[in-house]
């Protein structure tokens, strides 16, 4: 069975994980710094919950995931191609990313814990695919 | 450097024969979406994928694939005719 989806919703879903993954991070934030300000853990974990279904919609069912994840060997030339160029492209975009984040809070003395360890792993693990799903083109699950 | 534009007539000798993507893409060991790329000239292939695809059409790589644009079959056919 084919999974595809069109590049407009692609694009949508990549952006509406981000937002839900940095909103999970502020939200987090703020309630980690202010005791007072309790009621913005549901939105939070509301937050949280949006960027895992994203994850699940957007990358999973998308056929995405597994695309990215696949055996090299299962990959035809064209598909190799386009999975080593997402996990480069990934890989520096992440570092960048990373290292930006981690001078920032050195700067600021922000605290890195482990909320921030989580998103840094979530993003490690959807950079590549995202990058993939931005791109024009049809990328199914399809290996047959 | 970036490579060259790669036209082919894949697509036009699929339908000649009446074959599927998917059956073409399961000879030559590629995904079927990948068919899709090579006839919309959106992806060159390699030398093996090229000879792989001759060898299934039965016809010269050369006839299949090109660097200028190719001319249409029938227009090929009539003035291989009119040259008779």
């Amino acid at each position: 069975m084919q999974k595809t989806t069109s590049l407009t919703t692609r694009r949508t879903g990549v952006i509406a994980t981000y937002v839900a993954l940095v909103l999970t991070i502020v939200l987090y934030e703020i309630v980690a710094f202010s005791d007072a300000i309790s009621w913005l853990l549901i939105p939070m974990f509301a937050a949280f919950a949006a960027t895992i279904l994203l994850v699940i919609f957007v990358y999973h069912r998308g056929g995405i995931w597994s695309f990215v994840h696949r055996k090299f060997d299962d990959y035809d030339e064209r598909e190799a191609v386009v999975a080593m160029d997402a996990l480069r492209h990934g890989y520096g975009i992440f570092a960048v990313l990373v290292l930006s984040c981690l001078f920032t809070y050195a700067i600021f003395e922000f605290r890195v814990d482990v909320v921030h360890a989580a998103a840094f792993l979530i993003l490690a693990h959807i950079l590549p695919a995202s990058i993939i799903a931005w791109k024009k083109g049809n990328y199914s699950c399809d290996t047959e | 450097m970036k490579a060259r534009r790669i036209f082919n007539r894949i697509g036009i000798l699929r339908r000649e024969r009446g074959v599927s993507r998917k059956e073409l893409a399961r000879v030559v060991g590629v995904n079927h979406q990948t068919i899709g790329y090579l006839e919309r000239e959106e992806y060159n292939p390699s030398l093996d994928l090229a000879l792989k695809i001759s060898e299934y059409f039965e016809l010269p790589v050369e006839f299949i694939f090109s660097t200028k644009p190719l001319i249409p079959l029938s227009q090929e056919l009539y003035r291989l005719k009119k040259g008779e």
